[in-house]
């Protein structure tokens, strides 16, 4: 289960929500359905900073406005134990079984000037330890921190979207050592990464076209999930790639989306694996 | 460092549990009633309700002309006059957006063009309800190649199926329109 939550809507426009909530971060996050992103694959960064679909059990308020929106949730926090110099993905708790030692706060607010318009940012700032990262009998919290700015147009068949997302983490010199991580290994203290991404649907202005969609697009990507590490360890040429994606959706039916695109991956180690992706998505 | 906490494992049967409470109770507050929209689009004016029930070579033209199937052949339909003169007319249209029913009150001018679009009911979750800004875009618009989603409409972001289905309800609403109105004036 991705999402499963109670509203009380207090207001047209307030409410309050409990229950397995998606973190409300980023662009993907709440909307992650893949007729909905542009892509075979979702924004690296937004699987390795903000690690959608990324949902935790809790609760908090929400307001929409007609130009503004914003949600507040306090919810369980991450888990440490589970990072890698890689990112904070593998420390999703999903619900079930969640430690919640260490809670968090996260939060967004986005704003509307016109219809298919809005920018943004959103914030999340938890402990992670969740009583697992003890070093010599002193335990570590972990505190993880994680923000992002968001754009995104959708005007008469171009799509426009943009996104930057930075983390910071306490304590990982000790995290490394309850991880047994050492060297380039290290989980990132500091992670960023971003992405501008644009797409236009050929077919929208074409009377005719029975909703058929049809959008070539192109995605350029930075992501460095080790931006700093804790003195005593080394950043690894691996972990600070460029990702460029081109690639084309065909939509025969609103709800039904075939993608393919080609993905380049560029770091300083060479190490990069460049790749065809190829998906189906259904919407139901 | 961290709070020195005991473990709490939070239980991920909570979590289904309120969503099954969730997935059971659509609750419609806000919501404007058909009386209210009409009383607020047409002020001081009569308001003449009728049935349209439409036979399968209407429903079939109204099909080709909004390009997509009908709900269904009975439309609610209200005309107002103000001192003799058609001010204006409506017509509720209520479909299914994913799994549930959403109905619409879909005022327009004399003219056949939007003036206004009002959700009566809505029983998918709340925050796919088009919100009031969204549904402004219509205002002033006919029944035209330009009249789809991405072009004079701009999409909702995570919310397709809502905006498909409200301009799939607005096409519909200004084709039978246009039909009944034709008809009226060849019957003269």
């Amino acid at each position: 289960m991705e999402f499963a939550y109670v509203d009380f809507q207090a207001t047209d426009n307030f409410g309050l929500r409990a229950g397995m909530l998606l973190i409300p971060m980023g662009l993907v996050n709440e909307f992650h359905e893949p007729t909905v992103f542009i892509g075979a694959e979702r924004p690296v960064t937004e699987q390795r900073i903000i690690p959608s679909t990324w949902r935790e059990n809790g609760g908090g308020a929400y307001y929409a406005g007609d130009h503004v929106s914003a949600r507040a949730y306090v919810v369980n926090g991450l888990k440490g134990s589970a990072f890698s110099s890689s990112g904070v993905r593998g420390g999703r708790q999903k619900g079930a079984k969640a430690l919640a030692d260490d809670m968090a706060f996260t939060g967004r607010l986005d704003f509307f000037p016109t219809p298919g318009v809005f920018a943004g940012v959103s914030f999340y700032t938890g402990g992670s330890g969740q009583g697992a990262v003890e070093v010599d009998g002193t335990e570590y919290g972990v505190q993880t921190t994680i923000f992002d700015a968001h754009f995104q147009a959708q005007v008469r068949g171009f799509d426009f979207r943009a996104l930057y997302a930075r983390a910071a983490l306490d304590d990982v010199a000790a995290l490394n050592r309850s991880l047994g991580l050492s060297d380039s290994d290290s989980v990132g203290e500091q992670l960023t990464g971003g992405y501008v991404q644009a797409g236009y649907d050929v077919l929208s202005q074409v009377a005719g076209a029975g909703g058929v969609g049809l959008t070539p697009y192109v995605r350029y990507e930075m992501v460095d999930t080790q931006a700093a590490v804790p003195a005593g360890f080394t950043r690894s040429a691996s972990k600070n790639n460029t990702f460029t994606t081109v690639g084309l959706e065909l939509r025969p039916i609103p709800g039904i989306v075939l993608k393919v695109d080609h993905l380049w991956v560029d770091n300083d180690a060479d190490s990069g694996v460049n790749q065809w992706n190829v998906s189906v998505g259904y919407a139901f | 460092m961290g709070p020195a906490a005991r473990r709490v494992p939070f239980p991920g049967a909570l979590a289904l549990l309120l969503g099954a409470a969730a997935a059971s109770g659509a609750i419609q507050t806000g919501l404007i009633s058909r009386e209210e929209a009409l009383a607020i689009a047409f002020p001081d004016a009569a308001i003449e309700e009728s049935r349209v029930y439409l036979t399968e070579k209407q429903a079939e033209r109204i099909e080709q002309e909004a390009r997509g199937p009908l709900s269904t052949r009975i439309y609610a339909r209200y005309v107002a006059s103000r001192g003799g003169e058609v001010v204006g007319r409506a017509y509720v249209d209520t479909h299914v957006v994913r799994t549930k029913r959403e109905s619409l009150l879909i005022l327009l001018t004399p003219d056949g063009r939007v003036r206004r679009i009002e959700v009566t009911a809505f029983l998918e979750p709340r925050e796919y309800l088009p919100p009031e800004r969204w549904l402004a875009q219509y205002d002033g618009e006919g029944l035209s190649d330009d009249l789809e989603i991405d072009r004079a409409i701009r999409p909702i972001a995570g919310a397709t199926l809502t905006t498909h289905a409200v301009n799939a309800a607005a096409r519909r609403v200004m084709a039978l329109d246009r039909l009944l109105i034709e008809e009226a004036r060849s019957n003269r």
